[in-house]
This record gives structure tokens, C-alpha cells and sequence, in this order.
């Protein structure tokens, strides 16, 4: 039996010593390069400091820092207030990674106009700043749906109830793209629905599925901090093949009616001020009424209906709204395929 | 989904007795057990105004077990529950649910199987449940609450409940082997689950064989091998675990006068990997972030033939990339995610709280019932030394332990010091000793009073050298005090209690998603937990026992102000075994 013993230790020896072999000195990031001090080796740089982005120009962001940090790159639009954000954890920007293509957060969109570039990072106090000038804006590619620049488009219906002050038309004030946008808003205080905007829609040639295939549009909230009570849009795209309007009895289109296939989704509330972009994947559309093969298909949506919802001040649920007009604009529909409008490189 | 499964169920059931009393066969065997437990709490924040809040809860459950024998040598188990919480109109927030489902039995009087929730524990290093922080050498302290965490969660042992199928058998040998032990299970720790329209998750499997042999002259042996893998087909994320891990130990039993002794050597090996599924065609493209990891020991048991005292002392080293998903998985969670379910939010600015030793002790929510593909995070205030048991990755070390046992008390010692084996940061290695001791005293046979008293105090210090920066120095101390007399029949006071003090700073370990290594969490400790409870035990039969208890526990951390905390508990809980 010694010699079992003796093999068996020789085992278990080699298979310490086999395990040791490919041990590394360390495991993680250098203690003292995270918590050491912080210094700025290589300055904030830009690639460009005067980008067209209408012609496809972006700008490049270095700079290199001696730990890794939480950094917040902060681009601001000093006329139009637009901003754009980058941030991450790690020790250096590379120009080849933070790219900026003239997009932004959120809207309104950036201007030719002159940017401040803002360079943060967590616990230290210096911030890094640079100017650029945006010398042609960011041309957003994708399906539009409604600009209302040159009025509705053809073949939109528009309905609202007979309340009080509706204004369910197209306006020239606070148009959040070009010269125009559609005002929906009113007080209604015996119904949810105030009014809506139907447009017919064909994308026969689209090719993508519900996760990327995005709705994209603006809202405008309002002014002075003052909302109607669960004031929300509402958004139905319907797969229906019946005609889009051959009911003119009809509240508007037909294709959103009953055992049609419609798919829907709540913007709400709407309680802010100022215009806000929502890019919303056709995926994420809950079913309003079942028809068809029920399977969010995108090339088969036939037409987009936007209305503006809110509580009735009869329910006795919103007081308030009795003396307050619901609001919501809506502009800048457009439809985008694999990423949101704002996402677009 | 629970009552189509409990029709389904009761179906199946049903199917069987139906099928019983239509076959000849042996006399049909139906019988019930369970369990009944009335729990009732209040907890009431002490000395805060700013948030004075008292909140109750409590349940009544029935745990029914109906077993069912539908032929020879094979039994149907199902647990069937009904909940009612407090707090609601009779009906509403009542639950019936199907707990725990089984069939177990034995084919041709050679296999024995179990298919279903099963409880398994393979071995140390591949398939194992350590108890963890809230553990009791001496099993007394908070009892009531420990069993009540325990028995929620599934806690049997160091048995990790999963769902599948397990078999075992044993044969007989002759010339250099005596005996063959064979065991296997498949087990699905989690279903594919769908995490948005377009995404789901893998269906993931543990699976594990074991091979025991007893040999001649004292010699046996085990080798035992589990696998963690994803299966990336039935789902559609990008990253899938496979971990496969083997161990193997041999073992040598000489033959001594007047005791036992035991030589083991054991060793073994982990890869952990991540399947990568190409995310447009959904094909597996290969392997990524592979870490292999081995580690070894020896250790050697003595003990008396009639067990008045023990000891063991044992050497073992393991790898620093030595993952076993199945060994290092925790019982209690200690991620940013486990929130605590009495007084979440404390203080004026109403921050979350971390989970402290109350919550360890007697939060159902806090443990945790399932095998985790990445090491969790650990709470250096209860262990540093061994967060994940024997399978601790990165240690080098001994330990030695030894336990005496006295007509009317028992004492116990543990020591141990291990050190790093690879640098966390740094290439400053940490050193870590532990040292326990304790004792429990009863009463004698013969006295007119039955009594007992326990306590346990381990104290655990961490140390690393290095620059400012680098340097680590963390002192813990967790005392556990039980004491029980029993004034009258089958009616006892008791007491227990458990104070844990951390002083020191330590680094904590962010990995990310894949379990890499990326950050760190610098923790300054000076912090004192606390737990104190004064009740009553009243046995009403031998099966149905009572329990009212007064609870005060807290928290004062001196780098937290907002974390500190103090408060107090009513807990009343009946128990029956039916």
C-alpha cells in the first residue's frame, strides 16, 4: 500500500502545481490606478470643431485620464439648448468610439450654431471644455409619415368632439421641425376622447420586424406648468385591409374600428413642457382590438392614428380639468428601421 | 399558471388512484402529512420619529402532503398549499398552490429514483448548499426564525433543492473492490424565460454523476462530476454558462485502537466559459472568457470510538479561477438587488437598506433558492475567510478543528488561516485567519429542570499589505449566545442572541454579468449588528409547538449615519406537524 500512497500524493502534487502554473499575478484593475489620483494625461481633443453634418461630417472625441473614471461628455447647443451626452467608465476616449454625428438626446434638434463641449468626471471638480461650430445640421433619414410643413398629408382625417376651445388643426407657433405642426387640444367633459388625426399609410416595401421597426414622434406638452389632469396621446396603427375611409359616417377612418387589426400604445401622461421625442418599437404596441393574423407585421400597417385623451372633469375623478384645456402637439412622424431617429449615425 | 398546474396536478393524482382501484396488485396505500404554521409579526422602529412606523404580516398555511402509492415500490409525493395572509377579507390574498411535486421509488429493487423536486448535494466542490452567515454551531439560537427561512426556501441540509430527475444504485464486489455506488441527476435550475417580446432566456441544466468505491484495507474512493450549461438553442441571448467541474477524493482508513481515523486527498478542476450564439443567424460561434481552475487538499479525521471528542486537520488550496456554480452559489443574497422586507427605507432622506443581521436571520426574501452561473457577492461583516465555503476560489490554507464532548457539555474549537493566491489589484496577496470557539452546556438527565445554554464567538481577521491604497486591515467578531430553561412541563423560556462588530476596510469585488472582475467597492467598516430575542416555547403535544417571542435588533454604523437603525418585533409563531 505504500506505493498507492506515493502515487497518490505525486497526483495530488501535480495537480497543485499544474494549477499554479497559469496564475496570474493579479486579478482586476490595478487598486492604485482606481483610487489613486486622478490627473488628465492627454486633453480633451476634437477631431473636427467645425462639422457639416448634413454632409455626412462627425466629430471624434479623445482624451485620457490616469484611472479609469465615471465620465460624462456633455455637448450643448448654445442657441437652440440641444443637448447630446456621452459617458462610460473606463480610463480613455477614443476618437474612434465617441463619435458624434449631430444628433441629440432629445429634441429640440441642434442648429448652426456654436456648441460647448463639456468634459466631467465623478468626484473631481475641474471640468474640460472646448467650442465647436455646427457648420450644417444632421439630415435624420426614415419614413415619413406627417412633417405638416406643406399642410396634412394626403388623404388624413380629423375628428374631435364638440367641446370647449378645440383646436384639433394644423399651427404655426412652436412647431418643433420646419414651419408647422398639428395642434390637438380642448376641454371635453363628458368623454375621454377628444379628437384625433388619422393618416393612411403604405409600407409595402418595408422589410423589418416589430423589435426594428420604430414610430418616431414629437409631443408637445404645454406651457406654464399647467396639464390636464391624465392628459395622453393615444397611438393606434392598424394591419386592417378594409378601405381607409369608406364609411364617411364614421368618426374618421374605418380601419381602426372593432375586429380590426389594431395595435396600441399610451404616450402618458403628457405633463410636460416643450416638445419631447419618443422613438416607441412597433414590438412594444399592445393589442387594441384582435383581427387578422394578429402578428405586428410592418409592411402591413395601413394607416396611424394620434389622439389626444384626457380624464373628463363629469367622471369626478379630475376636478381640475374643469378648468383647464387639454394639450398635446404632435409633429415630426416618422417611421425608422433598426434604430430610434435619435439614435441615427 | 399555478391552478392549471395544481388541476393538472390533482388530474394526475387522481388518474393514478383511479388506475389503483381498477388493477390487481398489491392493496392500494393512500396517506396524508403536512405541515401547519400560524406566523404572525410586528415591527415598530425604536427612538425615530421621522419615520415612526409599526407594520404587521403574518400567514396561515397548511403545507397537505398526500402520498401515493399506485404500485409496488413507488410513491407519489405533491405538497399542496394554502396560504391566507393577514390583512385581507376572507378569500382575498389566499393562495393554493402546488409546492412540491415527486415520484420516487425503486426499479427492479436495484435503482432507486426520484423524479421531480428533488434534494441533492453531490459534493463540496461541485454540488453543495454551504449554511452560510447565519449558521449556529450548536443549531439553538433564533431557532424559530432559522427554521422558518429554512423551511420557506427549501432549506434541507446542504441540499440544494432543484427540479428533475435523480437514481442511484449500489453493487456489491468482490477481490479490490467491496462496494459501487453510482448516482446521477439531470436537474433544470431554471426554465427559458421570456425576457421581452423578441428575447428569452436559455433553458439552463445542471447535471452531475457520481461514482463511489469501497475498496479493501480501508481504501475508498469518489469521484464526482457536474456540469452548469445553457442551452443556447432555447433561447436567444448572446452569452450561455457551461461549467463543467470534477472532483475527486480517495480516501484511506487505518485500523486503530480505540478510534477512527480518516486520510483524504482530493483534488479537481473547473472550466467556466461563455457559449457565444451569433445573434443574427442564432448558431453557437464558440467559446469565450474560458477560465480553468484546479485545487487540492489532504485532510485527516480522527475521533473516538465512541465519539466523546473529534478533530480534523486539513490543508486545500484552490484556484483563483475555480468557479463551481453548483459549490459557490450562496444561501443568502447580499447583491444591491436583495432588498429587505421589514423598514426597506430608513432615515430622513429615506435611503434603501443593506441587508443587516436581522435580516440574514429572519427575512424569507433574503435567502436564496437557486444555483448562480457567477460568484455572488459576499458580506465581509459575517465571513471573509470562506464566503463560499470549501469552494472558496482563491485560497491557500489550513484549518484544524476539534470538538469534546462532556457527559453534559460540549466544547468546540476552529482555527484557520489561509492566504490568496493571486492578488485582488494588486499583486499584494491578503492573509486571513479565523479563529471559533464554543461551548454548549445542558442539564442532566436526572435534574428537575431541563436547561441549556450555548455560545459561539468567531472572530475573522483579514490583512493585506502594499501602498496606502492597497493596504487591507478588516477585524470581525460574531458572537452567537442561546440560552432555553424550562419552567414548567413542556414549557420553556428562552433567550438567544448574536452581535457581530466589524472594524476595518476592505475591498468588495464588482464583477460584471460574465463574472469578470472589473472594479472594486472600497468599504470602511465600523459597524455593530445586533440581534436580541426574549420568548416563551410552549409544547403542546409532541407535534404542535408555540412560540411568542420579543425581538429587538439593529444597526449603527459610525460611516452611515443614515444606516443606522433600531427596532423591535413581536413574533408569535404555531407550528404543527400533521
Amino acid at each position: 500500500m505504500k506505493t498507492t500512497t506515493h502515487i497518490a500524493l505525486v497526483l495530488l502534487l501535480t495537480l497543485i502545481w499544474s494549477a499554479g502554473c497559469n496564475r496570474p499575478a493579479s486579478e482586476g484593475p490595478s487598486i492604485n490606478d482606481l483610487f489613486g489620483v486622478f490627473e488628465v494625461i492627454d486633453s480633451l481633443q476634437l477631431t473636427n470643431v467645425s462639422p457639416d453634418f448634413s454632409s455626412g461630417e462627425s466629430v471624434g472625441f479623445s482624451c485620457k485620464f490616469s484611472k479609469p473614471v465615471e465620465w460624462n461628455l456633455l455637448i450643448t447647443g448654445l442657441e437652440s439648448g440641444s443637448r447630446k451626452t456621452f459617458e462610460a467608465f473606463s480610463s480613455e476616449l477614443f476618437a474612434e468610439q465617441i463619435v458624434w454625428y449631430g444628433n441629440c438626446d432629445d429634441v429640440p434638434f441642434f442648429l448652426e450654431e456654436t456648441c460647448e463641449v463639456r468634459l466631467s468626471v465623478e468626484g473631481e471638480e475641474e471640468e474640460y471644455v472646448a467650442a465647436l461650430q455646427v457648420a450644417g445640421v444632421k439630415t435624420y433619414s426614415g419614413i415619413e409619415v406627417a412633417t405638416f410643413d406643406v399642410g396634412l398629408p394626403d388623404g388624413a382625417l380629423v375628428w374631435h368632439q364638440d367641446g370647449g376651445n378645440m383646436t384639433f388643426e394644423l399651427a404655426q407657433e412652436n412647431a418643433l421641425q420646419g414651419n408647422q405642426c398639428f395642434k390637438m387640444g380642448g376641454r371635453v367633459n363628458w368623454d375621454w376622447s377628444l379628437g384625433y388625426i388619422d393618416i393612411p399609410i403604405d409600407l409595402n416595401d418595408v422589410n423589418a420586424s416589430a423589435e426594428d421597426f420604430f414610430l418616431n414622434v414629437g409631443v408637445f406638452g404645454g406651457m406654464d406648468d399647467q396639464f390636464a389632469t391624465d392628459q395622453y396621446v393615444n397611438i393606434l396603427l392598424s394591419e386592417s385591409n378594409a378601405p381607409f375611409n369608406d364609411n364617411v359616417n364614421n368618426n374618421a377612418a374605418d380601419i381602426f374600428g372593432t375586429g380590426s387589426e389594431v395595435y396600441k400604445h399610451q404616450i402618458r401622461p403628457v405633463d410636460w413642457e416643450g416638445w419631447r421625442y419618443f422613438a416607441i418599437p412597433y414590438s412594444e404596441f399592445e393589442v387594441k382590438s384582435e383581427g387578422g393574423n394578429n402578428v405586428r407585421e410592418p409592411s402591413e400597417i395601413r394607416g396611424i392614428r394620434l389622439g389626444l385623451q384626457a380624464c373628463p372633469f363629469n367622471s369626478g375623478n379630475c376636478p381640475d380639468n374643469g378648468n383647464i384645456e387639454a394639450q398635446a402637439d404632435v409633429d415630426y412622424i416618422m417611421f425608422t428601421v433598426g434604430l430610434p431617429l435619435l439614435e441615427q449615425e | 399558471m399555478k391552478f392549471p398546474f395544481l388541476a393538472f396536478s390533482c388530474l394526475c393524482l387522481g388518474h393514478l388512484g383511479w388506475s389503483q382501484t381498477t388493477t390487481s396488485g398489491p392493496p392500494k396505500q393512500y396517506w396524508l402529512d403536512g405541515f401547519s404554521r400560524t406566523w404572525f409579526t410586528s415591527d415598530a422602529l425604536l427612538g425615530n420619529e421621522v419615520n415612526p412606523a409599526s407594520i404587521s404580516s403574518g400567514w396561515n398555511l397548511l403545507d397537505l402532503n398526500p402520498h401515493v402509492n399506485p404500485v409496488q415500490g413507488v410513491e407519489v409525493f405533491a405538497q399542496i398549499r394554502v396560504l391566507n395572509e393577514f390583512g385581507g377579507f376572507f378569500g382575498q390574498g389566499t393562495q393554493v398552490d402546488v409546492r412540491q411535486l415527486r415520484v420516487s421509488g425503486v426499479l427492479k429493487n436495484k435503482v432507486k429514483f426520484n423524479l421531480g423536486d428533488v434534494y441533492l448535494n453531490q459534493s463540496a466542490f461541485t454540488l453543495h448548499a454551504d449554511e452560510g452567515e447565519a449558521s449556529d454551531p450548536w443549531g439553538h439560537a433564533f431557532a424559530a426564525q432559522r427554521n422558518l427561512v429554512a423551511y420557506e426556501n427549501f432549506f434541507q441540509g446542504n441540499r440544494w433543492r432543484l427540479q428533475g430527475a435523480q437514481a442511484n444504485a449500489s453493487f456489491k464486489g468482490d477481490r479490490w473492490i467491496e462496494h459501487v455506488v453510482l448516482d446521477g441527476y439531470v436537474t433544470r435550475p431554471r426554465g427559458s424565460r421570456q425576457l421581452s417580446e423578441s428575447t428569452y432566456s436559455p433553458d439552463r441544466v445542471l447535471a452531475g454523476l457520481t461514482t463511489a468505491l469501497v475498496g479493501q484495507k480501508g481504501w475508498s474512493g469518489e469521484l464526482h462530476h457536474a456540469v452548469l450549461a445553457d442551452l443556447p438553442y432555447s433561447g436567444t441571448v448572446e452569452h450561455n454558462v457551461l461549467n463543467p467541474v470534477t472532483h475527486g477524493l480517495l480516501h484511506k482508513q487505518p485500523q486503530m485502537n480505540g478510534a477512527r481515523m480518516r486520510f483524504t486527498a482530493e483534488g479537481g478542476w473547473s472550466n467556466h466559459s461563455w457559449r457565444i450564439r451569433d445573434m443574427m443567424s442564432g448558431e453557437v460561434t464558440g467559446l469565450s472568457d474560458s477560465r480553468k481552475g484546479g485545487f487540492a487538499g489532504l485532510r485527516f479525521l480522527v475521533a473516538a470510538q465512541d465519539s466523546s471528542w473529534q478533530g480534523e486537520v486539513a490543508y486545500r488550496e484552490v484556484d483563483p479561477f475555480f468557479r463551481s456554480a453548483g459549490a459557490q452559489s450562496k444561501r443568502y443574497d447580499f447583491s444591491d438587488l436583495s432588498i429587505p422586507s421589514v423598514f426597506p427605507v430608513v432615515g430622513e432622506e429615506e435611503l434603501s437598506r443593506s441587508v443587516s443581521l436581522f435580516d440574514l436571520i429572519s427575512d424569507v426574501t433574503v435567502a436564496n433558492q437557486g444555483v448562480s452561473a457567477t460568484l455572488m457577492p459576499i458580506a465581509p461583516l459575517f465571513d471573509n475567510v470562506l464566503p463560499y465555503g470549501q469552494a472558496t476560489p482563491n485560497r491557500r490554507g489550513a484549518m484544524a478543528h476539534i470538538r469534546r464532548n462532556f457527559e453534559n457539555a460540549k466544547v468546540a474549537l476552529r482555527m484557520s488561516r489561509f492566504a490568496e493566491l493571486t492578488g485582488q489589484g494588486t499583486s499584494e496577496l491578503r492573509t486571513f485567519s479565523a479563529a471559533g470557539l464554543g461551548v454548549e452546556w445542558n442539564s442532566a438527565p436526572s435534574a428537575s429542570r431541563s436547561f441549556r445554554v450555548s455560545a459561539y464567538e468567531q472572530i475573522q481577521h483579514t490583512l493585506r499589505g502594499g501602498s496606502d491604497l492597497e493596504k487591507v486591515e478588516l477585524l470581525t467578531s460574531n458572537l452567537t449566545l442561546s440560552a432555553a430553561l424550562e419552567l414548567l412541563p413542556q414549557f420553556w423560556i428562552e433567550c438567544s442572541g448574536r452581535h457581530a462588530i466589524g472594524a476595518g476596510h476592505e475591498y468588495l469585488n464588482v464583477r460584471s454579468e460574465l463574472g469578470e472582475l472589473f472594479n472594486f467597492q472600497k468599504t470602511e467598516l465600523d459597524v455593530q449588528a445586533w440581534m436580541t430575542s426574549l420568548g416563551i416555547m410552549h409544547s403542546l403535544s409532541k407535534d404542535v409547538s408555540a412560540r411568542a417571542q420579543w425581538n429587538v435588533w439593529g444597526q449603527n454604523d459610525a460611516n452611515r449615519s443614515s444606516s443606522k437603525i433600531l427596532a423591535s418585533q413581536v413574533f408569535i409563531v404555531i407550528s404543527a406537524d400533521l
